[in-house]
């Protein structure tokens, strides 16, 4: 089989990952922060270890404001109820996965927050001119970085300095870049970063984060609970992590993602992104050279993740991908994505969305050829 | 000197022990924190040697919060 469906899970996982989740299950086991025994340490040194690989990742400097999550979702929610208030005004893109766009939906209807929505061309290109108008008087700007759609990479740079001049804070969904593209939150100006491990990072399942910058104390938590800390107190501690990390974590995951990031800091970022988009690139010339399909391009001037959407003209998208499935072993993503404004605002929404393929650093170059001569037989 | 460090979350007990590890004159480890000190269900950091002052201001340039309790 041919995993092309990396976008929403990279598999598989480095062998190093498996090896370590293995290795903590067999020999550690132990809860973190909740005891002081010999193996509780050991699994509470593999969380601090972890937490300090991954902010060093991301350019945070205080390790401590970085938080583990059961997800992306999780930690987008974390963030935005902790943060948003009946009146506060809210400025986003017409591109958004449902992982922001659906909180910021139920916020506007229970907590009377208000939305406004940066326009996009069929390219993913924004309207920055309106973003400006736009942007007067909003407490927050939430963006994805890396599309999952089409893989468009949002201008970082422009989203700061807008926050910047607005006085307002930046939220960052970096699910589909973290790990693919180098972030640093302090030289991005982002105020919250908020992305899944097991993409880009090729941790496990289960596994999310966000990381605050030192502006971000205002943060109410979300969940509340135990802590391993404070015990005597009923009200949840405001000490970091613990005000945002309640309950067992996820340590096998956590022992994964720590092995996944020694694995990719062995490869570098050049690497592994110039190897998921000369695989994108090729898809795409290929499938551009075809009469039956349309590609979904994305403006030159953006650069993209590996990921590359596109629709056959005549025949139906899930038969499409099922004959890819079930005669080729080639297995993508069909459908809206968890994204429906992309799909509206790229122009698939009426075709129900478009099939995905999303190459990862384990994507070989012969699996590449096999796709493009199945597609060129697809499409006879 | 003898004494413990009391922290209050993990992640704040495993930074100040790897922060006065790295400090030769003192000798470090992790205990479960004393019953007679705190209710508190997590770890501290035990310390042995001279000028403890060194060890305070090292924490309190990290900006860890800590309670320190001399023992005999």
């Amino acid at each position: 089989m041919i995993y092309l469906d990396n976008a929403a899970t990279t598999f598989p996982k480095p062998p190093d990952v498996t090896e370590a989740m293995v290795s903590f299950m067999t020999h550690v086991g132990a809860n973190p922060g909740r005891s002081a025994h010999t193996l509780s340490i050991e699994s509470a040194t593999v969380m601090f270890r972890c937490r300090k690989a991954l902010s060093k990742l991301i350019g945070q400097k205080d390790f401590l404001r970085t938080f583990f999550t059961m997800n992306a979702t999780m930690a987008i929610n974390t963030c935005l109820y902790g943060l948003l208030k009946e009146g506060d005004v809210v400025l986003t893109t017409s591109l958004e996965h449902n992982a922001l766009m659906r909180p910021l939906r139920m916020l506007e209807k229970n907590r009377g927050i208000t939305l406004r929505f940066i326009p996009s061309d069929f390219t993913c290109k924004l309207d920055k001119k309106v973003a400006k108008e736009l942007s007067h008087g909003v407490k927050l700007i939430a963006c994805v970085h890396g599309n999952n759609v089409t893989g468009a990479l949002m201008p970082l740079d422009f989203f700061a300095t807008l926050a910047r001049e607005a006085g307002a804070y930046l939220l960052v969904d970096a699910s589909q870049s973290a790990g693919l593209i180098d972030i640093d939150m302090q030289r991005d100006g982002i105020d919250m970063l908020c992305a899944s491990a097991h993409k880009g990072l090729y941790a496990p399942m289960g596994l999310g984060f966000f990381s605050l910058s030192s502006r971000m104390d205002v943060l109410e938590s979300f969940m509340q609970g135990g802590t391993g800390s404070r015990s005597e107190e009923e009200i949840q501690p405001e000490l970091l992590p613990d005000k945002y990390e309640s309950g067992t974590p996820n340590m096998p995951a956590i022992a994964g993602l720590l092995a996944a990031l020694k694995w990719r800091e062995s490869i570098g970022y050049e690497t592994m992104y110039a190897h998921e988009i000369r695989h994108r690139t090729q898809l795409k010339e290929a499938l551009k050279a075809l009469d039956s399909v349309v590609v979904c391009d994305v403006h030159e001037a953006y650069a993209t993740t590996g990921v590359l959407s596109w629709y056959p003209k005549a025949q139906s998208l899930s038969r499409v991908a099922q004959t890819l499935n079930n005669q080729y072993g080639i297995l993508t993503r069909v459908g809206l994505h968890c994204s429906p404004a992309t799909h509206k605002s790229i122009g698939t929404l009426s075709y129900g969305g478009t099939i995905r393929f999303s190459p990862s650093f384990f994507t070989t170059d012969e699996e590449i050829e096999s796709v493009i001569l199945a597609m060129r037989e697809i499409a006879q | 000197m003898r004494g413990y460090f009391l922290l209050f979350t993990t992640s704040s007990a495993l930074y100040a022990h790897e922060l006065l590890g790295e400090i030769e004159a003192y000798k470090v480890s992790l205990v479960p924190t004393p019953r007679e000190f705190s209710s508190d269900c997590g770890m501290a950091v035990y310390i042995e040697g001279e000028a403890i002052e060194m060890a305070m201001h090292c924490l309190d340039e990290h900006r860890i919060e800590y309670e320190f309790k001399s023992v005999s």
